[in-house]
């Protein structure tokens, strides 16, 4: 369940890292097509393991 | 009259009209009685969205804030626990509001931060997604 925060009194939901994931597969995708630093593979496949350790548990 | 069942650690797991609440009994649990109706227990803790309670919301989103109601009929104070956080809410005449953002997307649970007095259950909790 995701974290929440307080701010000026109104709460809000802490980004949940899996639905981040998930919302940037069409991103993480495209990101094939043209070179990609060693930072962005690394991002990539974290993205995608955390995914995948998620799909696992389903 | 209802019947009410705790669970091992004290929480209340939960409560009837029906007299004897044997058959839903598990091994470390207790059963109590508590002079009261049904509906009067229930309304002890209300939480609603919109006015609706008792079920799952769902909403896009970026759609705005969200006002949850809160009803805590004779109380000065309630803690809830949103997600993992526990806050305490003064209460004016019992009643209360929080403002929720729908600026991520995720889940919002609301339930009785003290389990033992109000069970998490029925219209004590609400749960919202936000899409």
């Amino acid at each position: 369940m995701a974290a929440v925060t307080k701010s000026n009194g109104k709460f809000t939901l802490q980004p949940d890292p899996l639905l981040a994931a998930r919302a940037r597969s069409a991103q993480d995708k495209s990101s094939l097509d043209k070179g990609i630093s060693e930072s962005e593979l690394r991002a990539l496949l974290a993205s995608n393991l955390l995914r995948l350790e998620h799909l696992e548990q389903e | 009259m209802i019947t009410l069942i705790r669970n091992t650690d004290g929480s209340i797991k939960t409560y009837s009209e029906i007299p004897d609440g044997f058959e839903a009994l598990s091994l470390g649990e207790s059963v109590e009685t508590v002079n009261s109706t049904f509906a009067e227990y229930s309304r002890r803790l209300t939480l609603s969205c919109a006015g609706r309670s008792g079920e799952t919301l769902r909403v896009p989103c970026s759609s705005g804030d969200l006002t949850v109601e809160v009803h805590c009929p004779g109380e000065t104070t309630i803690s809830l626990k949103i997600n993992s956080t526990i806050e305490t809410l003064p209460l004016i005449e019992g009643q209360a509001a929080l403002l929720l953002g729908t600026g991520e997307a995720g889940v919002f649970h609301l339930q009785p931060a003290d389990t033992r007095r109000y069970c998490p259950a029925g219209q004590s909790v609400l749960t919202i997604e936000v899409v």
